[in-house]
């Protein structure tokens, strides 16, 4: 199962690493504009989600799996298509503001291949995160609606955290970057 | 009422709430902040919290409603 979701998670990330590494190729500011535009993402969503607030919402699509998908398939062929599409994470819902910064941060690196082994290894760490998650509720009662909208609460708060320091960090490498 | 508080209470925990909250940013900016600096403001940090931040988020989406 691991695989299913580590794959097209390292796979699809490689190749939006690989489109961003060659634009920076081409757009020298770019990774410069990216550390900013990290900082300035991360401050701004990080003090939303850390102070409670609903808005603004996180970026990103809407989209869920759609149960037609998977109805009268295979349990092989359901884990493909649940680990193709969660794996790498851009076509569902994200409630949180953590995901939509990945990309600024993988642009931000620079150089191709540096920004490709990035972009992989993060690919490759959202998938085994999800894929693990799937494995722990599997292996337990589901939680009731209430417990599970407390613990999104928490996980909003642990992400806003790691959004701002994301930002500090950002701040301090643009910092020594434009001086 | 409030969850089994009156409201000089429920006003109370919102306010504690609100202040650990913003400790907790303002530690958070700090570690970040700290981090970049003592790797000499190289870039690599921000790949290696991305990787991290990935980790967490695909975990955690897990708990979306």
């Amino acid at each position: 199962m691991f695989a299913a979701y580590l794959v097209p998670g390292a796979a699809a990330w490689a190749a939006l690493g690989l489109a961003l590494g060659v634009a920076a190729v081409e757009i020298a500011w770019l990774p410069t504009a990216a550390v900013v535009a990290s900082a300035v993402y991360g401050c701004a969503y990080g003090a939303a989600e850390v102070g409670g607030s609903p808005w603004p919402a996180a970026p990103g699509l809407r989209w869920q799996v759609p149960q037609d998908l998977l109805i009268g398939t295979s349990p092989p062929r359901r884990v493909l298509v649940w680990g193709s599409i969660l794996g790498p994470g851009f076509l569902t819902r994200n409630p949180y503001a953590g995901f939509a910064i990945l990309p600024l941060l993988v642009a931000a690196v620079g150089r191709v291949p540096a920004v490709v082994v990035v972009a992989g290894l993060a690919g490759v760490a959202h998938a085994a995160g999800r894929a693990a998650a799937l494995l722990r509720d599997s292996a337990r009662p589901q939680d009731d609606p209430f417990a599970l909208l407390l613990s999104s609460l928490r996980w909003r708060l642990v992400d806003g955290l790691a959004l701002l320091t994301v930002a500090g960090a950002a701040a301090v490498v643009a910092g020594f970057r434009i001086r | 009422m409030t969850a089994g508080l009156d409201e000089p209470q429920a006003d109370r925990s919102a306010f504690d709430s609100a202040v650990i909250r913003t400790l907790l940013a303002a530690f958070a900016l700090a570690a970040g902040l700290a981090v970049a600096w003592l790797v000499g403001g190289r870039v690599i940090i921000l790949g290696v919290l991305a990787v991290l931040l990935a980790a967490g988020n695909g975990y955690g989406k897990a708990y979306s409603p």
